[in-house]
């Protein structure tokens, strides 16, 4: 039945950001990246330890969580890869593109969630076709307009 | 693969937890029931005693998982209440045997303790 009405519902688009101390909700630097999005309805999620994906409101109303040290590194990476890959199995057909941002120290687990191991024989998750990556500008790196303008083409 | 860590959990200096049992709620949670034991009484029954104005809240900060204190008026036998969506659980479940993760639950130790603290954070106990 849910899968019936995710197929009816309108679709959206979604925006990926993986936050740090330096780029979180308020910060100058994220603000140019979701700003405009957030005025075109655009759902805005954090990518974060432990959790993987997170609503942007989330991450300003309990910033306390993502401040815990985390500990031990590897049952970390495995617990935001299988949530991310959750996460997608379960939420990703709500949108029909869902726009990525990949920086930052956990990207690596946003492309193993999607695609699986490498020799695995899983396949990558449904969505993984409406994945849409924009790297950062290699000079201006998240800054600049080049980089905010193919970021911005990306969700319309 | 279970859903919730038997092995005692460190709630940073306040207390260690241990899974008593698990409820599934009308509302398709699957809640894990977590014995409290402390590691500083004293500290303990300061910081826990300051949760009673926040009974009953669920601390969420994914949509997914949350974290609850259940802190009788005696402050003896609190517990730690752990939910998860059970369509989101399977998930999990489904993404580790996909990921040939080593995870021997769905809901890690490491999930319990962020939560636990960050809700004692949260709360300013």
């Amino acid at each position: 039945m849910s899968s019936i009405l995710t197929t009816l519902a309108p679709k959206r688009r979604a925006l990926i950001v993986p936050m740090s101390g330096a780029v979180c909700p308020g910060r100058s630097i994220y603000e140019a990246m979701a700003q405009r999005p957030r005025q075109w309805g655009v759902d805005v999620y954090g990518f974060l330890p432990p959790f993987g994906v997170v609503p942007e409101a989330s991450v300003g109303a309990f910033p306390e969580v993502y401040q815990i040290s985390q500990g031990n590194q590897r049952a970390l990476c495995e617990e935001m890869a299988a949530r991310t890959r959750a996460w997608l199995e379960l939420h990703g057909p709500r949108y029909d593109r869902i726009v990525v941002v990949p920086h930052g120290d956990y990207i690596g687990l946003w492309t193993l969630a999607v695609q699986g191991p490498k020799r695995s024989r899983r396949p990558p998750v449904e969505v993984a076709s409406n994945i849409v990556t924009v790297p950062p500008h290699r000079s201006t790196g998240l800054r600049g307009r080049i980089f905010l303008n193919k970021l911005h083409k990306a969700l319309m | 693969m279970k859903v919730f860590p038997t092995d005692p959990i460190s709630i940073g200096a306040v207390a260690g937890a241990q899974l008593r049992a698990i409820r599934v709620l009308p509302d398709h949670q699957v809640v894990g029931c977590f014995d409290l034991s402390p590691h500083d009484v004293e500290e303990y029954l300061d910081r826990i005693g300051g949760l009673r104005n926040r009974l009953g809240y669920r601390y969420a900060p994914t949509s997914e998982v949350w974290v609850s204190f259940v802190v009788p008026e005696d402050r003896d036998d609190v517990e730690l209440l752990v939910g998860i969506d059970r369509r989101f659980a399977e998930a999990v479940e489904r993404a580790h045997r996909d990921l040939h993760s080593k995870a021997s639950s769905i809901v890690s130790g490491l999930t319990v303790r962020t939560l636990a603290l960050g809700y004692l954070d949260w709360a300013g106990v």
